[in-house]
Protein backbone atom coordinates (compact mmCIF):
# COMPACT_ATOMS: atom_id res chain seq x y z
CA UNK A 1 0.00 0.00 0.00
CA UNK A 2 1.33 3.42 -0.92
CA UNK A 3 -1.18 5.79 0.68
CA UNK A 4 -0.86 6.97 4.24
CA UNK A 5 -1.51 4.25 6.79
CA UNK A 6 -2.84 6.66 9.40
CA UNK A 7 -4.59 9.96 8.73
CA UNK A 8 -5.93 12.36 11.31
CA UNK A 9 -7.96 15.10 9.66
CA UNK A 10 -9.06 18.15 11.66
CA UNK A 11 -9.36 16.38 15.01
CA UNK A 12 -11.01 18.59 17.60
CA UNK A 13 -11.80 17.92 21.25
CA UNK A 14 -13.44 20.17 23.80
CA UNK A 15 -14.01 19.64 27.49
CA UNK A 16 -16.73 22.17 28.21
CA UNK A 17 -15.39 25.55 27.11
CA UNK A 18 -11.83 24.28 27.07
CA UNK A 19 -10.57 23.36 23.62
CA UNK A 20 -7.76 20.84 24.11
CA UNK A 21 -7.35 19.88 20.47
CA UNK A 22 -8.22 22.11 17.58
CA UNK A 23 -8.17 20.97 13.97
CA UNK A 24 -5.17 18.71 14.40
CA UNK A 25 -4.18 17.01 11.16
CA UNK A 26 -1.36 14.57 10.73
CA UNK A 27 -0.57 11.68 8.41
CA UNK A 28 1.77 8.75 8.74
CA UNK A 29 3.07 6.89 5.71
CA UNK A 30 4.25 3.29 6.06
CA UNK A 31 7.67 3.38 7.68
CA UNK A 32 7.18 6.86 9.11
CA UNK A 33 9.24 7.84 12.14
CA UNK A 34 7.52 10.90 13.53
CA UNK A 35 7.91 12.52 16.92
CA UNK A 36 5.15 14.54 18.54
CA UNK A 37 6.52 17.16 20.89
CA UNK A 38 5.10 20.04 22.85
CA UNK A 39 4.90 21.36 26.39
CA UNK A 40 2.65 19.71 28.95
CA UNK A 41 -0.98 20.50 28.31
CA UNK A 42 -0.33 20.85 24.57
CA UNK A 43 -2.89 18.14 23.86
CA UNK A 44 -0.52 15.29 22.92
CA UNK A 45 -2.15 12.73 25.17
CA UNK A 46 -5.63 13.82 24.09
CA UNK A 47 -4.60 13.52 20.47
CA UNK A 48 -3.22 10.01 20.93
CA UNK A 49 -6.35 9.03 22.89
CA UNK A 50 -8.46 10.13 19.90
CA UNK A 51 -6.29 8.10 17.55
CA UNK A 52 -6.49 4.96 19.69
CA UNK A 53 -10.21 5.33 20.36
CA UNK A 54 -10.14 5.97 24.10
CA UNK A 55 -11.59 9.45 23.46
CA UNK A 56 -14.17 10.36 20.86
CA UNK A 57 -13.36 13.55 18.97
CA UNK A 58 -15.94 16.34 18.72
CA UNK A 59 -14.90 16.91 15.15
CA UNK A 60 -12.63 15.47 12.50
CA UNK A 61 -11.83 12.06 11.07
CA UNK A 62 -9.38 9.27 11.79
CA UNK A 63 -8.52 6.92 8.94
CA UNK A 64 -6.61 3.71 9.42
CA UNK A 65 -5.29 2.21 6.18
CA UNK A 66 -7.91 4.22 4.32
CA UNK A 67 -10.83 3.12 6.49
CA UNK A 68 -12.75 5.63 8.59
CA UNK A 69 -12.35 4.46 12.20
CA UNK A 70 -13.41 7.70 13.94
CA UNK A 71 -16.24 6.13 15.93
CA UNK A 72 -14.75 2.66 16.21
CA UNK A 73 -14.10 0.97 19.58
CA UNK A 74 -10.44 0.73 20.64
CA UNK A 75 -10.27 -3.06 20.40
CA UNK A 76 -11.48 -2.98 16.79
CA UNK A 77 -8.83 -0.44 15.85
CA UNK A 78 -6.28 -2.63 17.57
CA UNK A 79 -7.38 -5.56 15.44
CA UNK A 80 -7.00 -3.43 12.34
CA UNK A 81 -3.38 -2.74 13.12
CA UNK A 82 -3.21 0.18 15.52
CA UNK A 83 -1.21 -0.43 18.68
CA UNK A 84 -0.12 1.88 21.44
CA UNK A 85 2.07 1.90 24.51
CA UNK A 86 1.50 3.91 27.66
CA UNK A 87 3.67 6.51 29.32
CA UNK A 88 3.05 4.86 32.68
CA UNK A 89 3.63 1.12 32.49
CA UNK A 90 0.30 -0.54 31.86
CA UNK A 91 0.69 -4.29 31.90
CA UNK A 92 -0.62 -7.34 33.71
CA UNK A 93 1.62 -7.09 36.77
CA UNK A 94 0.90 -10.36 38.56
CA UNK A 95 1.27 -12.41 35.37
CA UNK A 96 4.64 -13.48 34.02
CA UNK A 97 6.33 -11.80 31.05
CA UNK A 98 5.48 -14.81 28.90
CA UNK A 99 1.85 -14.78 30.01
CA UNK A 100 1.68 -11.05 29.27
CA UNK A 101 2.99 -11.45 25.75
CA UNK A 102 0.89 -14.58 25.23
CA UNK A 103 -2.24 -12.56 26.03
CA UNK A 104 -1.39 -10.05 23.32
CA UNK A 105 -0.41 -12.73 20.79
CA UNK A 106 -3.56 -14.71 21.52
CA UNK A 107 -5.82 -11.68 21.10
CA UNK A 108 -4.12 -10.79 17.85
CA UNK A 109 -4.63 -14.31 16.54
CA UNK A 110 -8.29 -14.14 17.56
CA UNK A 111 -7.93 -16.90 20.16
CA UNK A 112 -8.80 -14.84 23.23
CA UNK A 113 -12.34 -16.19 23.31
CA UNK A 114 -11.42 -19.86 22.97
CA UNK A 115 -12.32 -21.85 26.05
CA UNK A 116 -12.14 -25.48 25.05
CA UNK A 117 -8.40 -26.22 24.96
CA UNK A 118 -5.83 -25.37 27.63
CA UNK A 119 -3.71 -22.32 26.85
CA UNK A 120 -0.66 -24.56 27.21
CA UNK A 121 -1.76 -26.65 24.23
CA UNK A 122 -1.70 -23.66 21.88
CA UNK A 123 1.95 -24.30 21.04
CA UNK A 124 2.04 -22.00 18.01
CA UNK A 125 0.91 -19.02 20.08
CA UNK A 126 3.39 -19.78 22.84
CA UNK A 127 6.21 -20.12 20.32
CA UNK A 128 5.25 -16.80 18.77
CA UNK A 129 5.32 -15.18 22.21
CA UNK A 130 8.66 -16.83 23.03
CA UNK A 131 10.13 -15.63 19.75
CA UNK A 132 9.15 -12.04 20.42
CA UNK A 133 10.51 -12.29 23.96
CA UNK A 134 13.82 -13.64 22.66
CA UNK A 135 14.02 -10.89 20.05
CA UNK A 136 13.57 -8.25 22.74
CA UNK A 137 16.13 -9.97 24.97
CA UNK A 138 13.69 -10.71 27.79
CA UNK A 139 14.41 -14.45 27.82
CA UNK A 140 15.87 -14.51 31.31
CA UNK A 141 12.80 -12.85 32.76
CA UNK A 142 10.12 -14.67 30.86
CA UNK A 143 8.85 -16.67 33.82
CA UNK A 144 8.91 -13.78 36.28
CA UNK A 145 5.88 -11.67 37.14
CA UNK A 146 6.14 -8.38 35.28
CA UNK A 147 5.76 -6.54 38.58
CA UNK A 148 8.99 -8.18 39.78
CA UNK A 149 11.33 -7.13 36.95
CA UNK A 150 13.25 -3.86 36.64
CA UNK A 151 11.54 -0.73 35.42
CA UNK A 152 13.58 -0.62 32.24
CA UNK A 153 12.61 -4.17 31.37
CA UNK A 154 8.99 -3.35 32.11
CA UNK A 155 9.29 -0.59 29.50
CA UNK A 156 10.42 -3.23 27.01
CA UNK A 157 7.44 -5.46 27.94
CA UNK A 158 5.26 -2.40 27.38
CA UNK A 159 6.52 -2.29 23.79
CA UNK A 160 6.34 -6.07 23.43
CA UNK A 161 2.60 -6.03 24.21
CA UNK A 162 2.10 -3.59 21.35
CA UNK A 163 4.40 -5.42 18.93
CA UNK A 164 2.68 -8.76 19.54
CA UNK A 165 -0.19 -7.51 17.42
CA UNK A 166 2.19 -6.88 14.48
CA UNK A 167 0.73 -3.39 14.09
CA UNK A 168 0.84 -1.23 10.98
CA UNK A 169 0.85 1.85 13.18
CA UNK A 170 2.53 2.09 16.56
CA UNK A 171 1.87 4.96 18.95
CA UNK A 172 4.64 5.22 21.54
CA UNK A 173 3.90 7.41 24.54
CA UNK A 174 7.30 8.42 25.97
CA UNK A 175 8.83 4.98 25.58
CA UNK A 176 11.90 5.82 27.66
CA UNK A 177 10.11 7.78 30.39
CA UNK A 178 11.41 7.17 33.88
CA UNK A 179 14.14 4.71 32.95
CA UNK A 180 17.44 4.98 34.82
CA UNK A 181 20.14 5.86 32.28
CA UNK A 182 21.89 2.52 32.83
CA UNK A 183 18.88 0.77 31.35
CA UNK A 184 18.00 3.27 28.65
CA UNK A 185 20.19 1.50 26.11
CA UNK A 186 17.92 -1.54 26.22
CA UNK A 187 14.92 0.50 25.17
CA UNK A 188 16.90 2.38 22.49
CA UNK A 189 18.00 -0.97 21.10
CA UNK A 190 14.39 -2.09 20.84
CA UNK A 191 13.32 1.17 19.20
CA UNK A 192 16.11 0.88 16.65
CA UNK A 193 15.13 -2.64 15.73
CA UNK A 194 11.44 -1.93 15.11
CA UNK A 195 10.35 -3.19 11.68
CA UNK A 196 11.15 -0.57 9.03
CA UNK A 197 7.72 -0.69 7.38
CA UNK A 198 5.91 0.06 10.65
CA UNK A 199 4.61 3.63 10.93
CA UNK A 200 5.55 5.11 14.27
CA UNK A 201 4.33 8.17 16.12
CA UNK A 202 6.29 8.85 19.28
CA UNK A 203 5.39 11.33 21.99
CA UNK A 204 8.71 12.41 23.43
CA UNK A 205 10.10 15.16 25.62
CA UNK A 206 13.71 14.15 25.32
CA UNK A 207 15.26 15.92 22.32
CA UNK A 208 18.19 13.51 22.24
CA UNK A 209 15.77 10.69 21.59
CA UNK A 210 13.84 12.74 19.05
CA UNK A 211 17.04 13.48 17.11
CA UNK A 212 18.07 9.87 17.23
CA UNK A 213 14.85 8.18 16.16
CA UNK A 214 12.61 10.67 14.40
CA UNK A 215 12.78 11.66 10.74
CA UNK A 216 9.94 14.15 11.15
CA UNK A 217 8.77 16.20 14.10
CA UNK A 218 5.35 17.72 14.73
CA UNK A 219 5.08 20.40 17.41
CA UNK A 220 1.80 20.72 19.26
CA UNK A 221 1.10 23.82 21.35
CA UNK A 222 -2.19 24.69 23.01
CA UNK A 223 -4.05 22.04 21.06
CA UNK A 224 -2.85 23.36 17.70
CA UNK A 225 -0.12 22.12 15.36
CA UNK A 226 2.57 24.80 15.52
CA UNK A 227 4.78 23.30 12.83
CA UNK A 228 6.05 20.08 11.27
CA UNK A 229 9.43 19.37 9.74
CA UNK A 230 12.72 17.56 10.10
CA UNK A 231 14.24 17.55 13.59
CA UNK A 232 16.82 20.20 12.73
CA UNK A 233 14.25 22.47 11.05
CA UNK A 234 11.94 22.24 14.01
CA UNK A 235 14.54 22.56 16.71
CA UNK A 236 16.09 25.62 15.07
CA UNK A 237 12.76 27.36 14.55
CA UNK A 238 12.36 30.59 16.53
CA UNK A 239 8.68 29.79 17.10
CA UNK A 240 9.52 26.48 18.73
CA UNK A 241 12.19 28.12 20.84
CA UNK A 242 9.69 30.67 22.03
CA UNK A 243 7.44 27.88 23.26
CA UNK A 244 10.25 26.58 25.40
CA UNK A 245 11.13 30.11 26.54
CA UNK A 246 13.08 30.31 29.72
CA UNK A 247 14.58 26.87 29.17
CA UNK A 248 17.82 25.83 27.70
CA UNK A 249 17.90 25.79 23.95
CA UNK A 250 16.53 22.38 22.88
CA UNK A 251 19.77 20.87 21.64
CA UNK A 252 21.90 22.16 24.50
CA UNK A 253 22.97 20.30 27.61
CA UNK A 254 22.17 16.60 27.57
CA UNK A 255 19.67 17.44 24.89
CA UNK A 256 16.65 17.17 27.11
CA UNK A 257 13.78 19.58 27.21
CA UNK A 258 11.63 18.52 30.08
CA UNK A 259 8.76 20.80 29.42
CA UNK A 260 7.36 21.11 32.87
CA UNK A 261 7.70 17.39 33.42
CA UNK B 1 11.30 -15.24 43.25
CA UNK B 2 12.92 -17.83 41.00
CA UNK B 3 10.36 -19.64 38.92
CA UNK B 4 11.02 -21.93 36.04
CA UNK B 5 7.67 -21.75 34.38
CA UNK B 6 4.67 -19.58 33.73
CA UNK B 7 1.95 -21.39 35.66
CA UNK B 8 -0.91 -20.30 33.42
CA UNK B 9 0.87 -21.65 30.36
CA UNK B 10 2.03 -24.88 31.96
CA UNK B 11 0.20 -28.03 30.91
CA UNK B 12 -2.63 -28.79 33.33
CA UNK B 13 -1.77 -31.69 35.56
CA UNK B 14 -3.69 -33.71 38.07
CA UNK B 15 -1.59 -34.46 41.14
CA UNK B 16 -2.54 -35.78 44.56
CA UNK B 17 -3.41 -32.25 45.71
CA UNK B 18 -5.89 -31.84 42.87
CA UNK B 19 -7.49 -35.17 43.72
CA UNK B 20 -7.67 -34.55 47.46
CA UNK B 21 -10.97 -32.61 47.59
CA UNK B 22 -12.73 -35.36 45.63
CA UNK B 23 -11.28 -38.09 47.82
CA UNK B 24 -12.57 -36.20 50.85
CA UNK B 25 -16.01 -35.83 49.29
CA UNK B 26 -16.05 -39.57 48.63
CA UNK B 27 -14.70 -40.40 52.09
CA UNK B 28 -17.30 -38.19 53.78
CA UNK B 29 -20.02 -40.26 52.13
CA UNK B 30 -18.86 -43.34 54.00
CA UNK B 31 -17.59 -41.68 57.17
CA UNK B 32 -20.61 -39.51 58.01
CA UNK B 33 -23.71 -41.39 56.82
CA UNK B 34 -25.94 -39.45 59.21
CA UNK B 35 -24.71 -36.06 57.95
CA UNK B 36 -25.38 -36.53 54.24
CA UNK B 37 -28.01 -33.79 53.99
CA UNK B 38 -25.60 -31.38 55.61
CA UNK B 39 -22.92 -32.65 53.21
CA UNK B 40 -25.17 -32.02 50.20
CA UNK B 41 -25.70 -28.49 51.50
CA UNK B 42 -21.93 -27.92 51.57
CA UNK B 43 -21.52 -29.28 48.03
CA UNK B 44 -24.30 -27.03 46.73
CA UNK B 45 -22.81 -23.94 48.35
CA UNK B 46 -19.40 -24.94 47.01
CA UNK B 47 -20.89 -24.96 43.51
CA UNK B 48 -22.49 -21.58 44.14
CA UNK B 49 -19.16 -20.20 45.38
CA UNK B 50 -17.44 -21.73 42.34
CA UNK B 51 -19.82 -19.85 40.05
CA UNK B 52 -18.97 -16.63 41.89
CA UNK B 53 -15.26 -17.39 41.57
CA UNK B 54 -15.55 -17.37 37.77
CA UNK B 55 -17.24 -13.97 37.76
CA UNK B 56 -15.38 -12.32 40.65
CA UNK B 57 -12.15 -14.23 41.19
CA UNK B 58 -11.22 -14.50 37.51
CA UNK B 59 -13.06 -11.77 35.63
CA UNK B 60 -13.20 -9.27 38.50
CA UNK B 61 -16.96 -8.65 38.29
CA UNK B 62 -17.90 -7.24 41.70
CA UNK B 63 -21.28 -8.63 42.59
CA UNK B 64 -23.23 -8.64 45.82
CA UNK B 65 -26.33 -10.01 44.15
CA UNK B 66 -25.31 -13.41 42.88
CA UNK B 67 -28.24 -14.93 44.77
CA UNK B 68 -30.58 -13.72 42.00
CA UNK B 69 -29.23 -16.55 39.84
CA UNK B 70 -29.21 -19.09 42.64
CA UNK B 71 -32.74 -18.11 43.70
CA UNK B 72 -34.08 -18.13 40.15
CA UNK B 73 -32.61 -21.60 39.61
CA UNK B 74 -34.15 -22.81 42.87
CA UNK B 75 -37.63 -21.46 42.17
CA UNK B 76 -37.47 -22.67 38.57
CA UNK B 77 -36.57 -26.20 39.66
CA UNK B 78 -39.28 -26.18 42.30
CA UNK B 79 -41.94 -24.88 39.93
CA UNK B 80 -40.92 -27.25 37.14
CA UNK B 81 -41.29 -30.22 39.53
CA UNK B 82 -44.58 -28.94 40.92
CA UNK B 83 -45.88 -28.49 37.39
CA UNK B 84 -45.38 -32.20 36.89
CA UNK B 85 -42.01 -32.39 35.16
CA UNK B 86 -40.30 -34.67 37.67
CA UNK B 87 -37.21 -35.79 35.81
CA UNK B 88 -34.45 -34.18 37.91
CA UNK B 89 -31.55 -33.80 35.45
CA UNK B 90 -33.46 -31.98 32.73
CA UNK B 91 -35.07 -29.99 35.54
CA UNK B 92 -31.63 -28.76 36.62
CA UNK B 93 -30.61 -27.96 33.05
CA UNK B 94 -33.76 -25.95 32.40
CA UNK B 95 -33.38 -24.07 35.69
CA UNK B 96 -29.72 -23.30 34.97
CA UNK B 97 -30.70 -22.18 31.49
CA UNK B 98 -33.24 -19.76 32.90
CA UNK B 99 -30.61 -18.29 35.22
CA UNK B 100 -28.26 -17.98 32.24
CA UNK B 101 -30.89 -15.99 30.34
CA UNK B 102 -31.37 -13.83 33.41
CA UNK B 103 -27.59 -13.31 33.48
CA UNK B 104 -27.77 -11.78 30.00
CA UNK B 105 -30.28 -9.20 31.23
CA UNK B 106 -28.46 -8.49 34.50
CA UNK B 107 -25.19 -8.42 32.55
CA UNK B 108 -26.45 -5.68 30.26
CA UNK B 109 -27.22 -3.62 33.37
CA UNK B 110 -24.07 -4.18 35.41
CA UNK B 111 -21.14 -5.29 33.25
CA UNK B 112 -20.31 -1.86 31.89
CA UNK B 113 -19.94 -0.65 35.49
CA UNK B 114 -16.91 -1.07 37.69
CA UNK B 115 -16.12 -0.74 41.38
CA UNK B 116 -18.67 0.68 43.78
CA UNK B 117 -21.43 1.39 41.21
CA UNK B 118 -21.23 -2.27 40.15
CA UNK B 119 -21.49 -3.48 43.76
CA UNK B 120 -24.42 -1.18 44.50
CA UNK B 121 -26.33 -2.10 41.33
CA UNK B 122 -25.98 -5.85 41.90
CA UNK B 123 -26.96 -5.38 45.54
CA UNK B 124 -30.04 -3.37 44.55
CA UNK B 125 -31.05 -6.01 42.01
CA UNK B 126 -30.77 -8.66 44.72
CA UNK B 127 -33.06 -6.67 47.01
CA UNK B 128 -35.57 -6.13 44.20
CA UNK B 129 -35.69 -9.85 43.40
CA UNK B 130 -36.26 -10.67 47.05
CA UNK B 131 -39.10 -8.20 47.35
CA UNK B 132 -40.74 -9.29 44.11
CA UNK B 133 -40.58 -12.93 45.18
CA UNK B 134 -42.03 -11.92 48.53
CA UNK B 135 -45.00 -10.15 46.90
CA UNK B 136 -45.58 -12.72 44.17
CA UNK B 137 -47.07 -15.26 46.54
CA UNK B 138 -49.13 -16.97 43.84
CA UNK B 139 -45.89 -18.11 42.17
CA UNK B 140 -43.37 -18.33 44.99
CA UNK B 141 -45.59 -19.22 47.90
CA UNK B 142 -44.32 -16.11 49.68
CA UNK B 143 -43.22 -16.83 53.23
CA UNK B 144 -44.48 -20.40 53.02
CA UNK B 145 -42.24 -21.15 50.06
CA UNK B 146 -42.68 -24.01 47.63
CA UNK B 147 -43.55 -27.27 49.32
CA UNK B 148 -44.45 -30.76 48.26
CA UNK B 149 -41.80 -31.04 45.54
CA UNK B 150 -41.57 -34.59 44.27
CA UNK B 151 -39.08 -36.00 41.80
CA UNK B 152 -38.56 -39.15 39.78
CA UNK B 153 -35.58 -41.34 40.69
CA UNK B 154 -32.25 -40.24 39.17
CA UNK B 155 -31.82 -42.02 35.81
CA UNK B 156 -35.14 -43.67 36.71
CA UNK B 157 -33.19 -45.96 39.08
CA UNK B 158 -31.85 -44.22 42.19
CA UNK B 159 -34.69 -43.24 44.44
CA UNK B 160 -34.43 -40.22 46.76
CA UNK B 161 -33.84 -41.77 50.20
CA UNK B 162 -34.67 -40.16 53.52
CA UNK B 163 -31.02 -40.29 54.55
CA UNK B 164 -29.91 -38.39 51.48
CA UNK B 165 -27.58 -40.96 49.89
CA UNK B 166 -28.86 -40.25 46.41
CA UNK B 167 -29.00 -36.51 47.01
CA UNK B 168 -25.36 -36.44 48.15
CA UNK B 169 -23.99 -38.42 45.22
CA UNK B 170 -26.23 -36.59 42.75
CA UNK B 171 -25.00 -33.23 44.06
CA UNK B 172 -21.38 -34.40 44.06
CA UNK B 173 -21.72 -35.51 40.43
CA UNK B 174 -23.07 -32.10 39.39
CA UNK B 175 -20.30 -30.38 41.30
CA UNK B 176 -17.67 -32.52 39.59
CA UNK B 177 -19.16 -31.82 36.17
CA UNK B 178 -19.34 -28.07 36.75
CA UNK B 179 -15.85 -28.04 38.26
CA UNK B 180 -14.44 -29.73 35.16
CA UNK B 181 -16.09 -27.07 33.00
CA UNK B 182 -14.69 -24.28 35.19
CA UNK B 183 -11.25 -25.90 35.27
CA UNK B 184 -11.12 -26.28 31.51
CA UNK B 185 -12.36 -22.76 30.98
CA UNK B 186 -9.97 -21.06 33.37
CA UNK B 187 -6.96 -22.81 31.85
CA UNK B 188 -7.89 -21.77 28.31
CA UNK B 189 -6.84 -18.62 26.43
CA UNK B 190 -10.28 -17.29 27.35
CA UNK B 191 -9.57 -17.87 31.05
CA UNK B 192 -6.26 -16.07 30.74
CA UNK B 193 -7.97 -13.20 28.94
CA UNK B 194 -10.45 -12.94 31.83
CA UNK B 195 -7.55 -12.46 34.21
CA UNK B 196 -6.16 -9.84 31.87
CA UNK B 197 -9.49 -8.01 31.96
CA UNK B 198 -9.56 -8.14 35.76
CA UNK B 199 -6.00 -6.87 36.09
CA UNK B 200 -6.00 -4.19 33.40
CA UNK B 201 -9.16 -3.79 31.29
CA UNK B 202 -7.86 -0.72 29.44
CA UNK B 203 -4.77 -2.54 28.22
CA UNK B 204 -6.84 -5.58 27.24
CA UNK B 205 -8.88 -3.31 24.98
CA UNK B 206 -5.74 -1.87 23.49
CA UNK B 207 -4.42 -5.32 22.59
CA UNK B 208 -7.67 -6.00 20.78
CA UNK B 209 -9.91 -7.79 23.28
CA UNK B 210 -13.67 -7.16 23.09
CA UNK B 211 -13.99 -7.01 26.86
CA UNK B 212 -17.75 -6.41 27.06
CA UNK B 213 -18.33 -9.58 25.07
CA UNK B 214 -15.88 -11.61 27.16
CA UNK B 215 -17.42 -10.44 30.43
CA UNK B 216 -20.91 -11.29 29.20
CA UNK B 217 -19.77 -14.78 28.24
CA UNK B 218 -18.32 -15.60 31.64
CA UNK B 219 -21.23 -13.94 33.45
CA UNK B 220 -23.70 -16.16 31.62
CA UNK B 221 -21.68 -19.28 32.41
CA UNK B 222 -21.43 -18.18 36.04
CA UNK B 223 -25.17 -17.46 36.13
CA UNK B 224 -25.88 -20.91 34.73
CA UNK B 225 -23.76 -22.58 37.43
CA UNK B 226 -25.37 -20.53 40.19
CA UNK B 227 -28.76 -21.53 38.79
CA UNK B 228 -27.71 -25.18 38.83
CA UNK B 229 -26.69 -24.81 42.48
CA UNK B 230 -30.06 -23.27 43.32
CA UNK B 231 -31.90 -26.01 41.43
CA UNK B 232 -29.95 -28.67 43.32
CA UNK B 233 -30.95 -27.08 46.62
CA UNK B 234 -34.62 -27.17 45.59
CA UNK B 235 -34.36 -30.79 44.45
CA UNK B 236 -32.40 -32.13 47.41
CA UNK B 237 -34.29 -30.32 50.18
CA UNK B 238 -37.66 -30.56 48.36
CA UNK B 239 -38.30 -27.00 49.46
CA UNK B 240 -37.70 -23.47 48.19
CA UNK B 241 -37.98 -20.52 50.57
CA UNK B 242 -37.50 -16.80 50.11
CA UNK B 243 -34.00 -16.92 51.61
CA UNK B 244 -32.70 -18.21 48.25
CA UNK B 245 -32.97 -14.59 47.08
CA UNK B 246 -31.72 -13.03 50.31
CA UNK B 247 -28.92 -10.53 50.57
CA UNK B 248 -27.59 -12.74 53.36
CA UNK B 249 -27.00 -15.53 50.91
CA UNK B 250 -25.18 -13.27 48.42
CA UNK B 251 -22.99 -12.00 51.24
CA UNK B 252 -22.39 -15.44 52.73
CA UNK B 253 -21.22 -16.95 49.45
CA UNK B 254 -18.84 -14.02 49.00
CA UNK B 255 -17.46 -14.56 52.50
CA UNK B 256 -16.99 -18.27 51.79
CA UNK B 257 -15.12 -17.56 48.59
CA UNK B 258 -12.85 -14.92 50.10
CA UNK B 259 -12.22 -17.21 53.07
CA UNK B 260 -11.09 -20.04 50.81
CA UNK B 261 -9.24 -17.87 48.29
CA UNK B 262 -10.30 -16.01 45.15
CA UNK B 263 -9.41 -17.10 41.65
CA UNK B 264 -8.28 -20.65 42.36
CA UNK B 265 -11.48 -22.73 41.99
CA UNK B 266 -10.75 -24.95 45.00
CA UNK B 267 -10.94 -21.87 47.21
CA UNK B 268 -14.70 -22.16 46.78
CA UNK B 269 -14.58 -25.71 48.16
CA UNK B 270 -12.33 -24.99 51.12
CA UNK B 271 -14.03 -21.73 52.10
CA UNK B 272 -17.51 -23.25 51.94
CA UNK B 273 -16.57 -26.35 53.90
CA UNK B 274 -14.77 -24.38 56.61
CA UNK B 275 -17.54 -21.78 56.85
CA UNK B 276 -20.35 -24.30 57.07
CA UNK B 277 -18.59 -26.70 59.43
CA UNK B 278 -17.47 -23.91 61.75
CA UNK B 279 -20.99 -22.54 61.61
CA UNK B 280 -22.42 -25.95 62.45
CA UNK B 281 -20.14 -26.51 65.43
CA UNK B 282 -20.28 -22.94 66.71
CA UNK B 283 -24.06 -22.89 66.43
CA UNK B 284 -24.28 -25.96 68.66
CA UNK B 285 -22.13 -24.23 71.26
CA UNK B 286 -23.93 -20.91 70.98
CA UNK B 287 -26.85 -20.63 68.58
CA UNK B 288 -26.94 -16.83 68.70
CA UNK B 289 -23.35 -15.78 68.33
CA UNK B 290 -21.90 -18.25 65.82
CA UNK B 291 -21.27 -15.47 63.34
CA UNK B 292 -18.66 -14.14 65.76
CA UNK B 293 -16.35 -17.06 65.00
CA UNK B 294 -16.79 -16.64 61.25
CA UNK B 295 -16.15 -12.91 61.61
CA UNK B 296 -12.89 -13.43 63.47
CA UNK B 297 -11.80 -16.04 60.94
CA UNK B 298 -12.57 -13.74 58.01
CA UNK B 299 -10.76 -10.78 59.55
CA UNK B 300 -7.78 -12.99 60.23
CA UNK B 301 -7.71 -14.25 56.65
CA UNK B 302 -8.18 -10.83 55.05
CA UNK B 303 -5.61 -9.11 57.28
CA UNK B 304 -2.97 -11.77 57.60
CA UNK B 305 -3.36 -14.23 54.76
CA UNK B 306 -3.51 -12.96 51.23
CA UNK B 307 -5.09 -15.50 48.95
CA UNK B 308 -7.42 -16.92 51.61
CA UNK B 309 -6.94 -20.25 53.38
CA UNK B 310 -5.55 -21.81 50.19
CA UNK B 311 -3.02 -18.98 49.98
CA UNK B 312 -1.89 -19.91 53.48
CA UNK B 313 -1.73 -23.56 52.50
CA UNK B 314 0.35 -22.65 49.43
CA UNK B 315 2.91 -20.80 51.47
CA UNK B 316 3.02 -23.51 54.14
CA UNK B 317 3.59 -26.12 51.46
CA UNK B 318 6.38 -24.13 49.83
CA UNK B 319 7.97 -23.68 53.26
CA UNK B 320 7.83 -27.40 53.99
CA UNK B 321 9.25 -28.28 50.58
CA UNK B 322 12.35 -26.16 51.19
CA UNK B 323 13.28 -28.40 54.10
CA UNK B 324 14.88 -31.52 52.77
Amino acid sequence: MNGPVLEAIGLTKRFGALVVAQQISLTLAPGARRALIGPNGAGKTTFVAMLSGALRPDGGTVRLAGEDVTGMAPHRRARRGLARTFQVNSQFGPLTVLENVFLAVSEHAGFGGRMLRPAASHRALIEQAEALIAKLDLGAERHLPVSAISYGKQRVVEIALALAARPKVLLLDEPAAGIPSAEAARVFDVLEKLPVEMAILMIEHDMAIVRRFAAEVTVLVGGVVLMSGTPSEVLSSPDVRRVYLGRAEPQAGQGAVHAGA
Amino acid sequence: MGRDRSPLLAPPRVGPLQALPWLLIAAAYFAFPSYLSFGSGILIMALFALSLDLALGYAGILTLGHAVFYGTGAYAAGLIALAGWREPITGVLMSGGLSAILAVIVGILVLHLRGLPQIMTTLALGVIFYEVANKLTSVTGGDDGLQGIRLDPVFGVFDWTVYGHTAYLYTAAWLLLMFLVAWRLTGSPFGLALQGIRINPLRMQMIGAPIAHRLMKVFVISGFMAGVAGALSAQTTKFVGLEVYSLNLSAAVLVMLVLGGLGRLYGAFVGTAVYMIVHHIAAIADPYNWMFVIGVLLIGVVLLARGGLLGVADRALRFVRRWP
